[in-house]
């Protein structure tokens, strides 16, 4: 529950329902996505706090980072989504 | 043509209209238009500028109700009838003197003030549908999302239209009436040309041109006498320009506010 509330805390849901598809892919697709991968954690990791590029509608944007410094918080978050 | 050539022999009266709660909150509600609009894909920034439009358009009813003879919505409120009448007597270049919002503007402030808080509320309901955030937490269903997100946006476009339509309409108005609106929406007063009957004006205090300071009278004589159009043009350039960086530097403290 924690997991999940810093990630509506940080926005998360509004581009990524939990089952539905929006700006972008649902956490359920990118559980899917890295399923049994070894990196799965460090590239979430990477990917929540660095604002990567990415394409909304064919525009790109840069990636919202995760709204918390601290580290134990963030690798909860990715686990809470890897097991959606 | 563009001059007011009769009005520099002798300054007309000058009557105090709009207050300063009117004035301060007319100019929140423009930069918090702006955030809410041109960056409306910021979230939370979005939604809490979102919360505090509603707040001010609430407070602005209750000062409609109970404030200042200018501010109260008894001082303009007209009929269809009379906004057509109005209408066309701009065209024909013969419009009468308003103290208060004119017909065509009182409309708009109807207007604006109803969209802002109908789409807020709306914009409410899909942050509880879409993320289970805001006041209403997890109480509207997440099917919803869909519907309330496509009325949300087009009732946002359509009040971004209904906002530039307010601009063209103030500039307009200042040519018609040859008085510069947006100088009066900061400063509060508005000069009286002379063949105004007295009865429009007989609630509102004279101003004094004494408490122009005198720095600002050579201004005040530029833009509110001399050259009310294209002065009112220049002073929606200057909003703009400002409102814009306000805007950015305010989009800024975005990353650090949490949703809630």
């Amino acid at each position: 529950m924690a997991a999940e509330s810093v990630a509506r805390k940080s926005g998360c849901l509004k581009c990524h329902g939990l089952d539905k598809k929006k700006d972008g892919p649902s956490l359920k697709e990118i559980a899917a996505k890295y399923k049994g991968k070894a990196d799965a954690e460090s590239k979430l990791v990477t990917h929540v706090q660095t604002s990567p590029k990415v394409k909304i509608d064919g525009k790109e944007e840069e990636h919202e980072a995760i709204k918390t410094k601290d580290a134990g918080d963030v690798k909860n978050v990715v686990q809470w989504i890897l097991t959606r | 043509m563009l001059e007011n050539t009769e009005r520099r022999v002798e300054p007309e009266p000058i009557i105090k209209v709009w207050d300063g709660a009117v004035r301060v909150a007319h100019w929140m509600m423009v930069l918090f238009f702006a955030v809410i609009y041109l960056r409306y894909r910021k979230f939370p920034i979005h939604a809490y500028a979102g919360y505090l439009m509603m707040i001010l358009v609430i407070l602005r009813v209750v000062w409609g109700v109970l404030g200042t003879k200018a501010a109260r919505f008894t001082s303009f409120w007209y009929t269809p009838k009379q906004v057509l009448d109005y209408t066309r007597r701009m065209f024909s270049g013969h419009a009468n003197y308003y103290a208060s919002h004119n017909p065509m503007g009182s409309w708009m402030v109807y207007v604006l003030l109803s969209m802002m808080l109908v789409n807020g509320s709306l914009g409410v309901m899909l942050y509880s549908s879409g993320q289970e955030l805001g006041p209403l937490g997890n109480m509207v269903p997440e099917d919803w999302e869909d519907i309330l997100k496509g009325l949300h946006k087009g009732l946002g476009h359509i009040t971004a239209a209904f906002v530039a339509m307010h601009i063209a309409g103030v500039i307009w108005a200042a040519r018609a009436h040859r008085e510069n609106y947006v100088l009066a929406m900061f400063t509060g007063h508005k000069r009286v040309p002379r063949q105004v009957s007295k009865d429009e004006i007989a609630d509102y205090p004279i101003y004094s041109e004494e408490k122009i300071s005198p720095r600002m009278r050579p201004a005040e004589r530029w833009f509110n006498y001399r050259h009310p159009f294209v002065g009112s043009i220049i002073l929606v350039g200057a909003v703009l320009l400002v409102v814009l960086e306000l805007t950015e530097a305010l989009i800024n403290i975005n990353k650090y506010l949490l949703s809630y």
